[in-house]
């Protein structure tokens, strides 16, 4: 079954910016799946397309089986790319505050997760570098059992070896069942967990498949593959 | 549970706000005899006898012996209705721009649908804005009792809920004008400059129905008029518009 379908999808901005254009690509159920691009490419439109923040100007969306917008996908956790959080408390009055409002939170997993990316509890969530900010909002993130992961550089500031717990983490919870949109610049973590993957050019979907087919067809690795197609472009 | 997130947002502001509301009821009360006192003095009495205003004289008499006119002159008809917009401003002006601004905002629609986010941030701030209101009044009546003034009752009630109810419209204004920018800076100076029209439409005739600040600090409650039932229903009716318009701008509005 198809966790998201998403049908020529355009989203104009009031500005006249054209974010995506007739965009159409599914995403199968328990899987990670990639949303690709440089910088203004419509990665982060889709994505709130996809979870109802934005309303699409034209095409049809179903995510878990129903349109997202207005009112937002019950079943799904998201990461965006501002790792945003309330700046003014505890780390640990965070975790409560969004314990309070968010659906299927444990605070046992949210545990299990903080010791695993090892996250500093007892200072101040403006005081957290970047890294710990992420390790904070993908703790929060994962901690909510959800069909549904929508992640936005979900490794944003993180060391190399957190880098890699998260991935694990990633993939666990695909193992798991869940499906994961994962969308991210560091193009080695994406070849490393995604099943199927979008490449976005200008808001519009210039590969749509699997990892290996494009792996395959240009014979190369997923970085090359992406400079290759955008050397001497921009977005 | 869901407007836990909400109490805590609004903490901070709501015991500074309440230490400023009682604490001036309180002060208002105390230093009665004080500030009649001093506008009894030889000096200040020789001083107001060669003043234009010739009936300056007697309302000083009336203040020093009529404490319903005391409260009405200094709190009610004046310090009251000052707070209650501070309050009101105070409270909106971060409502949804400060999430927006900050980018927090996607924390909480991630998780909640719009009606959830929407209901908790009003209904939390409505809350808010009525105790201080009630804790100034209270807190009035409260001194007042233990220094031994006497005070009727049904007046500070309508002027309680009266000043109240145009401080809920001033906050749900507050709350609309947070929603339509994406910075704090704007909002709030927007409603300054509601607030200031809302003055300025109380000096002239054709638009003195718009004197939300002149309803709620109404001089007429002193000759037992009670609470003015036309303009409490329309003021209802207005609040309760913008809160249904507002909720289906947040509803459609791109995040």
């Amino acid at each position: 079954m198809n966790a998201i379908e998403v049908k020529d999808l355009s989203k104009v901005y009031k500005n006249g910016v054209k974010a995506l254009k007739n965009v159409s690509f599914t995403i199968s159920g328990r899987s990670i799946f990639a949303v690709l691009g440089p910088n203004g490419a419509g990665k982060t439109t889709a994505l709130k397309c996809l979870l109802g923040m934005l309303k699409p100007t034209s095409g049809e969306i179903s995510t878990l089986g129903k349109h997202p917008f207005p009112d937002g996908v019950k079943d799904a956790s998201f990461v965006p790319e501002e790792k945003s959080l309330y700046d003014w408390i505890k780390v640990s009055e965070m975790v409560k505050i969004f314990a309070s409002f968010a659906p299927n939170f444990s605070f046992k997993r949210f545990e299990k997760l903080s010791k695993r990316l090892s996250l500093t509890m007892e200072r101040k969530v403006g005081e957290l570098s970047q890294g710990n900010r992420t390790k904070l909002y993908v703790s929060l993130a994962f901690a909510q059992d959800m069909k549904l992961y929508v992640l936005d550089e979900p490794t944003w500031g993180l060391d190399p070896l957190i880098r890699k717990e998260v991935l694990d983490v990633v993939k666990e919870n695909a193992a798991n069942g869940k499906t994961v949109v994962y969308s991210s610049h560091i193009l080695s973590e994406v070849e490393e967990v995604c099943d199927d993957l979008i490449i976005l050019k200008k808001g519009s979907i210039i590969y749509k498949g699997t990892l290996d087919n494009l792996k395959e067809r240009n014979g190369a690795n997923l970085s090359e593959t992406f400079l290759d197609m955008f050397r001497g472009e921009k977005a | 549970m869901r407007m836990y997130k909400e109490v805590k947002t609004i903490q901070l502001r709501f015991i500074v706000m309440m230490i400023i509301m009682v604490g001036a009821a309180i002060a208002i009360v105390a230093l009665k005899n004080f500030a009649v006192g001093m506008l009894n003095s030889p000096m200040m009495q020789e001083y107001l006898k060669n003043s234009p205003y010739k009936n300056v004289l007697s309302l000083i008499n009336k203040l020093s012996n009529d404490f319903s006119y005391y409260t009405y002159s200094q709190w009610f008809g004046k310090n009251y209705v000052q707070l209650a917009a501070l309050t009101a401003i105070v409270f909106s002006f971060p409502v949804f721009s400060k999430e927006r601004e900050k980018r927090t905002i996607y924390l909480l629609i991630g998780r909640m649908n719009r009606w959830e986010i929407y209901s908790s941030k009003i209904s939390v701030g409505y809350l808010s804005v009525a105790s201080v209101m009630f804790a100034g009044s209270f807190g009035y009546l409260l001194t007042a009792y233990i220094m031994k003034y006497s005070l009727s009752f049904s007046m500070m009630f309508s002027w309680t809920m009266m000043a109240t109810i145009g401080t809920l419209l001033l906050y749900q204004i507050g709350t609309y004008t947070s929603l339509i920018f994406k910075d704090q800076i704007k909002p709030f100076l927007l409603d300054l400059v509601i607030y200031i029209g809302i003055y300025v439409s109380s000096l002239f005739k054709q638009t003195k129905f718009l004197d939300l600040f002149g309803y709620m600090s109404r001089s007429d409650v002193l000759k037992g008029a009670g609470i003015a039932v036309f303009p409490t229903i329309v003021i209802l009716s207005v609040c309760a518009a913008i809160f249904i318009g507002e909720y289906f701008q947040f509803k459609y509005m791109d995040l």
